[in-house]
């Protein structure tokens, strides 16, 4: 007669993981004056908003979430992204019973199901991060449009001061700062 | 006329396959695998071709072909019925047509499908049976067995949100088979109106990007051929659709921009699958720069008429009137506005 056993497993896993979400999406500049100096206008609407640049032509900022914006003036680009890491340290224990003769196989294939058991825990663990992620950066996208979307209105009157002063002599001009709409009274 | 039980069953579902009834009324002779005879007797041959032959026939008539139009033929514009503007085409049945009926009576659709091999040199009545059978299975939701009717490009043509891609010359199939689109209008259409549908209604943004990358390959394909075979009044099939999901375009066009996507999905794979997915506005949009092209052509010009006809149709499709506005490009307006908010 087979005696019986109780076998267990125990398995661990560590594993580094980094995940990361963003968007790519452009930026509307009318073409009211030269490329550079439509720029040169939104870099410093940007600089009044925070970002910092080395080269003038990519701006970033990183808000306190941890969401970062790169706005390419080159390329006409915004990306918005977010990245996270996390050390993953997860440990198994399963145990079962075999007899003697099945003992070997049992443990091995305890030991094989408690790993990749081990390994959906892992990925599970990643989704919910990344998930974590996208919720964080979904957050601030709204914001984020709005801001950018005023960086680049106050440029463009900007822009519209200075071609309205090439056109002629500027004799009045009114903002409304509640729709961002500008009138401009020229006599050429 | 006496055929056996099983010729019955063949022969019942051709028939409904052919003459326009609705998928959902054929149902239960499909789905389970059903017993049949390796060969069927030369009476049940005989019903079959008869069945087919006619059939496809009604379908061509009932799908726009009974509408008098005025279209390109040999250099100058025809008028009339679709037998009126063209020649009776012959429409040859191979041995696959008998074979994907087999197939659908004979296996469990749900699960697995035996499906014949792909005509070497497919009749056009095989073309048009696969049409049909693509929409059955569509409507009916047998995916799996789509791969059975796949090859065809009238398939690719008005599934492609459904089947999986194949490589087709789209030219080399539409020179001489113009006559069969014309033909074939309205089920093209309702095919599109039905994946535009489907899509609103995706929450995966990975089957909506490769649905949708699948439609605006075909749709790259089709205008480009239809552009390269001067018969640009064959888009009018995207006019339609556009007439159906934009019925009124002073209203939000909320009825084709995707935004029920799996909110746990990345951001970057939902505006990816989000700005993918309007290749039908973009096609709209590609057909109002033909349209543009046919407005410089003059009233001495060979093809003066022709166009004229396609502006006609241009007009048709965007002049929607709606209280003191004249609705001038009103339609187009608004799938520019749509297209816009999927790549805002």
């Amino acid at each position: 007669m087979s005696r019986c056993y109780r076998i267990s497993v125990s398995e661990s896993l560590r594993r580094h993981v980094d995940v990361e979400d963003g968007i790519e999406t452009h930026l509307e500049l009318l073409d009211i004056l030269p490329p550079e100096q439509m720029r040169e206008l939104v870099s410093d609407q940007l600089a009044g908003l925070g970002y910092t640049s080395e080269d003038d032509k990519t701006w970033t900022k990183t808000l306190d979430n941890g969401v970062t914006i790169t706005v390419d003036l080159e390329e006409g680009t915004v990306h918005i992204g977010l990245a996270a890491e996390e050390d993953l340290d997860l440990e198994l224990k399963r145990s079962t019973s075999a007899v003697e003769e099945t003992r070997e196989r049992t443990e091995r294939s305890l030991r094989e199901k408690t790993r990749a058991d081990l390994e959906r825990e892992a990925d599970a663990a990643t989704e919910a991060l990344r998930v974590e992620v996208t919720r964080r950066l979904e957050e601030s996208l709204e914001n984020l449009r709005r801001e950018l979307d005023t960086a680049v209105n106050r440029a463009t009157g900007e822009a519209l001061k200075i071609k309205a002063g090439q056109l002629g002599e500027v004799q009045e001009i009114s903002e409304d700062p509640e729709t961002g709409a500008v009138t401009i009274r020229v006599k050429v | 006329m006496n055929v056996a039980r099983s010729e019955g069953q063949l022969l019942t579902l051709a028939r409904a396959l052919v003459d326009g009834t609705h998928p959902a009324v054929i149902a239960p002779l499909l789905g389970d695998a059903q017993p049949l005879a390796p060969a069927i007797g030369p009476t049940a041959m005989g019903v079959l071709q008869d069945t087919l032959a006619k059939g496809t026939v009604l379908t061509l008539v009932r799908n726009s072909g009974w509408r008098v139009q005025r279209r390109p033929r040999g250099g100058e514009l025809v008028e009339g019925r679709l037998w009126e503007r063209h020649p009776a085409p012959a429409l040859r049945f191979s041995k696959w047509s008998y074979q994907v009926l087999r197939m659908l009576v004979t296996n469990a659709l749900v699960t697995e499908c035996k499906a014949p091999r792909a005509p070497s040199a497919p009749g056009d009545g095989d073309r048009i049976l696969a049409l049909l059978v693509a929409r059955t299975l569509v409507t009916l939701g047998y995916e799996n067995a789509l791969a059975a009717v796949e090859h065809e490009p009238l398939v690719q043509l008005a599934f492609p949100w459904w089947v999986q891609p194949v490589e087709v010359d789209w030219v080399g199939f539409l020179r001489e088979r113009t006559w069969m689109i014309e033909g074939l209008h309205d089920l093209i259409a309702q095919a599109w109106i039905d994946a535009e549908r489907e899509k609103l209604g995706t929450r995966s943004p990975g089957r909506l990007l490769a649905g949708s990358t699948r439609q605006a390959a075909v749709l790259h394909g089709y205008l480009d051929a239809i552009t390269a075979l001067g018969r640009p009044d064959l888009a009018d099939v995207l006019m339609t659709v556009g007439e159906v999901l934009v019925p009124d375009p002073f209203a939000p066009v909320l009825s084709i921009v995707h935004r029920d996507l799996d909110p746990t999905a990345s951001l970057r794979e939902r505006t990816e699958a989000t700005r993918a997915s309007g290749p039908l506005l973009d096609a709209l949009l590609r057909v109002q720069q033909l349209v543009a092209h046919d407005r410089t052509v003059r009233f001495f010009d060979d093809d003066y008429e022709a166009t004229q006809e396609r502006l006609k149709r241009w007009e048709q499709f965007n002049r929607v009137r709606s209280g003191t506005d004249d609705g001038s490009d009103a339609r187009i307006a608004a799938i520019r506005r749509a297209r816009e908010q999927l790549h805002a």
